[in-house]
């Protein structure tokens, strides 16, 4: 009995030695296929890191530049097909040529998008009147707009984000200087400028190559002929002509190309809000310019059904050459929403107009110059061109129209834009597969404009190459 | 007379050998078992150094070639084999895309080797750069 008892107790003794070695040895054995795939998997990493490399100095045959300038050209025009003198080439089937027989087909997935660490907004406001409310509700939800913009590229805590308004106005007259005051420029993000005539288009003189300091931040203005849409000739006494208020109160095109312009090679994403109810130098038809009889002329600005469509796209034309060799987006805000009360200072217009001066006259069929709804709405007949225009500007710029149908939606409106623009500044290229097994490798390239920008190509291995 | 007489007394011993047989057998499968998880194991941290020391061979070799060739493989040069002792062989292929002109230069020793690992290489046609597939051979 004792016996069997010795033998049994050995037994247990060397069980409970067995199992603990197997749970041992079972450990060592988890530790030792993690250290298999982390070994595997440094060197696969280390080998598409160097595949990545090789992949940026293929060269584009007609253009002879490289995969990464290419890339960054692309991300930087955001467009596939780039002109290179007289030889167009179709970059996404250059990319998706090279990886597709490098890589493989299938088994990788490219996405560029710039590092954002400075944002300037900028916003170009009609100085007129009726768009008083947009500019009080912009200057009281600024400070939240910019914190939100800093919020969405956050990475390192060092990004910065500064906002520029330009009101378009006589920056000589004291109550356009006035319409500044309302900005808190006490903040350094934030500045505010009124620009007029003098500021907007170029002199005679500029066009002059000797006078002219070629390296100014207005030559743009010399380059893409941006004048005043009337010329002083043929000017006449008591006949309003070229630097009148009404229509630079208006541009909101060579706004535009004024702030591009300002914003220029410098390595960050600029964004142009430009703010109207009118076409671009004013919705008032060109008739009405030449015009010296006043009643007559009154009568044209505030009936008349001839829309300048040609005169504002040729603002609009510069402001998009501008914009566009700058890499700038533009967002405009269509603000043609008719809410705008109906002010004494319309009296005059309106007793000429219909030999009456109430606030009434309004609600009265009197001319397009008046809305139904009690307020005043200048050239609604305008309304389909004004967002035409907009939008093709938007299009050209890899913009948004934001379509301000409520005022109290303005900072929602323009955050979502900014969002979009944010995200949609990027180039892909092939498949993202969310949960396969992948390598990714990244390089810092540099744009045209100095900021840098992340490529990152993710390689998904072959089933035979993956631990 | 009863020839076998068997007692409870008895009947005990028979059980308590069968058992200790049973455990002993037990215990000698689980001795064999775990000696041969632990041999299983010792053979695959073996496979894995060697892999690792394959992986850094690899690398080595790698960069013996772009010593030779240059970081961007120079087309001129590919006509002499590099001196890479601690490989079978190696194969450079330049690829047809963008314009370029296909080549192949194998450097294989012989037709015998156990691994062979790819990279993307680039490669210097007259004045621009060419994509090409260097596979190194183990």
């Amino acid at each position: 009995m004792s016996v069997t008892e010795n033998v049994m107790g050995g037994v247990i003794v060397m069980f409970i030695f067995l199992v603990a070695g197997a749970i041992v040895i079972h450990n060592l054995t988890g530790h030792t296929v993690d250290k298999m795939e982390l070994t595997k998997n440094k060197y696969l990493e280390e080998a598409y890191s160097s595949d990545f490399n090789a992949l940026l100095q293929a060269t584009e045959p007609t253009t002879m530049r490289s995969f990464s300038d290419l890339l960054t050209d692309a991300l930087y025009y955001r467009q596939d097909n780039l002109t290179f003198g007289s030889t167009t080439i179709n970059t996404r089937e250059f990319f998706t040529s090279t990886l597709d027989a490098a890589i493989g087909e299938g088994r990788y997935y490219m996405e560029i998008k710039p590092k954002i660490i400075e944002v300037s907004l900028n916003f170009v406001i009609d100085g007129s009147n009726s768009l008083q409310d947009e500019r009080e509700q912009l200057a009281k939800e600024l400070p939240g707009i910019i914190e939100g913009v800093k919020k969405k590229i956050y990475e390192t805590g060092e990004e910065i984000v500064v906002a520029n308004i330009y009101i378009l106005g006589n920056r000589y007259d004291l109550k356009d200087r006035q319409k500044c005051d309302i900005y808190n420029t006490d903040r350094a993000d934030i500045t505010c400028y009124v620009i007029g005539a003098e500021e907007l288009y170029a002199a005679p003189g500029d066009f002059n190559n000797e006078t002219f300091d070629v390296n100014s931040k207005d030559q743009y203005k010399v380059e893409f002929n941006v004048t005043p849409p009337y010329s002083d000739v043929g000017y006449v006494r008591n006949i309003r002509k070229a630097g009148e208020k009404d229509y630079y109160e208006a541009d909101w095109g060579a706004g535009v190309a004024y702030a591009s312009a300002h914003n220029k090679g410098m390595a960050k994403l600029v964004v142009l809000f430009p703010v109207s109810d009118e076409l671009s130098t004013s919705s008032i038809p060109d008739a009405c310019f030449h015009i010296s009889d006043i009643p007559r002329q009154k009568m044209c600005d505030l009936c008349s059904t001839d829309c300048p469509a040609e005169r504002s796209s040729a603002s609009i034309e510069k402001a998009l050459q501008v914009a566009k060799t700058n890499g700038h987006i533009v967002n405009p805000i269509y603000s043609f929403t008719c809410d705008y009360d109906y002010k004494p200072m319309f009296n005059t217009y309106f007793e000429i107009v219909n030999g009456r001066s109430t606030s009434n006259v309004c609600s009265e069929p009197v001319c397009s110059g008046c809305s139904v709804n009690n307020g005043v709405c200048f050239h609604p007949d305008c309304e389909s061109v004004i967002l035409e225009q907009m939008n093709h500007v938007a299009d050209e710029t890899f913009g948004k129209v934001i379509n301000l149908e409520d005022i109290q939606n303005l900072v929602y409106d323009i955050s979502t834009t900014i969002d979009d623009n944010i995200e949609e500044y990027k180039f892909r290229l092939g498949e993202e597969y969310e949960y396969a097994a992948r390598f990714v490798s990244e390089r810092s390239l540099p744009l045209p404009n100095k900021l840098m920008t992340d490529a990152k190509l993710f390689i998904y291995p072959n089933k035979n190459e993956v631990a | 007379m009863r020839l076998f007489n068997y007692t409870q007394s008895d009947r005990r011993g028979v059980y308590a050998v069968l058992t200790s047989f049973f455990f002993i057998i037990v215990a000698l499968v689980a001795t064999i078992g775990v000696l041969f998880y632990q041999n299983m194991l010792v053979t695959f941290e073996r496979s894995i150094e060697k892999d690792a020391n394959e992986y850094s061979v690899v690398t080595d070799a790698k960069n013996v070639l772009f010593s030779c060739y240059g970081k961007a493989i120079d087309e001129r040069k590919l006509n002499k084999p590099c001196n890479v002792s601690m490989i079978q062989g190696y194969t450079i292929e330049k690829i047809g895309i963008n314009q370029c002109n296909e080549s192949f230069h194998d450097y294989l020793n012989n037709s015998r080797y156990d691994q062979s690992f790819v990279y993307v290489v680039p490669i210097q046609e007259d004045k621009r750069i060419c994509l090409g597939r260097l596979k190194i051979f183990l």
